[in-house]
């Protein structure tokens, strides 16, 4: 499988995009998604609203395939219930599962998760790709 | 030097060198490869010359023992240790500092005393004794360096006015490649009373290690680093002080009697109890006799000459971040980033033409916190590695920032 496969322009543009970018004033939680192995760090800020996740921002430091991925999880979990945001992370990271045996478009069907489908074919990246994912789905489960 | 008959003994080089794409493996300073010869010694103890050693006074646990001790001696005089009771087989060089920082605290340190490390610490010159200084009552300091990472020597004597009983530092970092000044700095720590440990751990393999010239009370390395086996590393203790520290690891061989009261063996024994690594230290001993075939000479000027090929190419590319490295000698070892990439992003891209290349912190996060960094991507070459294999990675370089760009 070749490299330019993961590292797609969707994932690219998406990883040096500034979307959802920045330190969030007024967050009420505040979320470490680490990587030991390879120093990749990024805080998640949360705004709580009324019902929901309001306001999804990320900082930090991290290679393309995690940025590009905290980057798909800010654009696509604001404005969800915990509940529905729980459900939406274990889809994502099925997507990007190798041991995962039902389709992608299946599971989450959304041109930008697709684009992590590869992932499946790199799973020494499933690390960087599910790197904040998994740390919001520890701190929703330990709230 | 004959790069290609070296390289032939290496099975991982000859068998890929038929592929299309053969790998190029510029990640020494993690571990090395294995000669056929080094492999060889191992699987041949376990097929026909396999007993436990310095228990049973049969035959074969005769002969292997009298191997095991024979490389101890191989050892001693590779690192010009004055008497073969100065070396303690471990398991690497964390485990060897693990092993020495109890027992030591126990013989030497009162509390209060304090220990002095590096900021460009490996994790396993670090954690040993911020965790166990509490323990001890211990107080840890860095000591400052200049900018290339190398130790002060004037903020050392300064520090070591305060009582010092233990200066713990790396010969060569494995981050940036630094070359500390080892003799000068024991040698302040020695007319404060401190005793002085060298984590030998990247220098081992560059250049000829003389621990009399050096005077270095303690000294360790890894054998996975010198083109030996994993799963064991070198402690070498001055016989003086590994004769009064009490034993290291407690159990089976390293007593003479448990009835009426147990008496320990003499050093270098007490400190090895249970089972050793024996297939394992005699793959060392075949790994220090081919470093010993090929010569320090070859080997230091061969590392050198990569190293400054490398440095050369890189200045000479665009958006380029080379760390350190103003200064030599220093360590075949390059840490460097490309402007705007993240290094692992370039490590999986070069990954595809089987170039391996570590990127990340490489264990010495306080290193690269110092220098401003979180990540940088690290090349590091050694005795098989040819000018070709860096063209190929400048090549690659180039092609991975257009690719990211
Ligand atoms: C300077 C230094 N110290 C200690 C170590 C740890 O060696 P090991 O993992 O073999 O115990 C390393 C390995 O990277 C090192 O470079």
């Amino acid at each position: 499988m070749k490299i330019e496969k993961l590292y797609n322009q969707r994932i690219k543009e998406l990883g040096n995009s500034k979307t959802h970018f920045g330190a969030l004033a007024h967050a009420d939680v505040k979320i470490t998604a680490y990587n030991p192995m390879c120093g990749d760090d990024f805080l998640l800020y949360i705004e709580k609203g009324h019902e929901n996740l309001k306001l999804i921002r990320f900082e930090g430091y991290g290679c393309n395939i995690a940025k590009a991925s905290t980057a798909l999880l800010a654009k696509k979990l604001e404005g969800l219930r915990v509940e529905e945001a729980t459900k939406c992370i274990q889809q994502f990271l099925r997507v990007a599962d190798q041991q995962e045996n039902e389709q992608p478009e299946t599971i989450w069907n959304d041109p930008d998760v697709l684009a992590f489908t590869m992932a499946r074919h790199f799973p020494e990246r499933y690390t960087c790709v599910t790197l904040s994912w998994i740390a919001l789905a520890k701190h929703f489960s330990s709230e | 030097m004959d790069i290609e008959k070296i390289r032939y003994e290496f099975p991982i080089f000859s068998k890929n060198s038929l592929k299309e794409t053969p790998l190029i493996y510029l990640d020494n300073a993690s571990t090395t490869h294995k000669p056929q010869r080094v492999i060889d010694a191992i699987t041949d103890f376990y097929s026909f010359s396999y007993a436990n050693v310095g228990r049973g006074s049969y035959g074969l646990a005769q002969e292997a023992t009298k191997r095991y001790e024979a490389i101890r001696l191989q050892v001693s005089k590779f690192i010009k240790a004055k008497n073969v009771n100065e070396i303690v087989f471990t398991s690497g060089t964390t485990d060897g500092i693990n092993k020495m920082a109890q027992s030591f605290f126990q013989a030497f340190a009162k509390a209060g005393d304090q220990i002095l490390i590096s900021s460009q610490a490996h994790h396993s010159n670090l954690l040993v004794w911020e965790q166990w200084a509490t323990a001890y009552q211990l107080k840890v300091k860095e000591i400052p360096t200049h900018s290339m990472g190398q130790i002060d020597l004037k903020a050392l004597s300064q520090l070591c006015k305060n009582k010092t009983v233990l200066v713990a530092i790396e010969a060569g970092t494995n981050a940036f490649g630094t070359i500390q000044p080892v003799s000068e700095i024991v040698k302040i720590a020695h007319e404060s009373g401190a005793k002085v440990l060298i984590d030998a751990a990247q220098w081992i393999t560059y250049a000829p290690t003389d621990v009399e010239i050096w005077d270095c009370d303690f000294l360790v390395f890894s054998a996975h680093k010198v083109f030996g086996p994993t799963g064991l590393g070198v402690l070498y203790g001055k016989s003086e002080w590994l004769d009064k520290m009490p034993p290291m690891t407690l159990g089976g061989g390293g007593v003479l009697r448990t009835v009426p009261q147990t008496v320990f063996k003499e050093s270098p024994y007490k400190h090895e109890a249970g089972t050793p690594h024996m297939a394992g230290v005699l793959g060392l001993g075949e790994a220090l006799d081919f470093i010993t075939d090929i010569g320090f000479e070859q080997i230091t000027s061969h590392a050198n000459s990569l190293l400054a090929y490398a440095l050369k190419e890189l200045r000479n590319m665009e958006g380029v971040e080379i760390y350190q490295h103003l200064h030599s000698p220093a360590l075949p070892i390059v840490s460097f980033g490309l402007s705007g990439i993240h290094p692992h992003d370039v490590a999986a891209y070069l990954n595809e033409s089987q170039i391996c290349l570590r990127a990340g912190h490489h264990c010495a996060q306080p290193a690269l916190v110092t220098e401003g960094l979180k990540a940088t991507l690290r090349a590091s070459f050694t005795l098989y590695n040819t000018k070709d294999e860096i063209d190929e990675l400048i090549k690659h370089l180039k092609t991975a920032q257009k690719f990211f760009s």
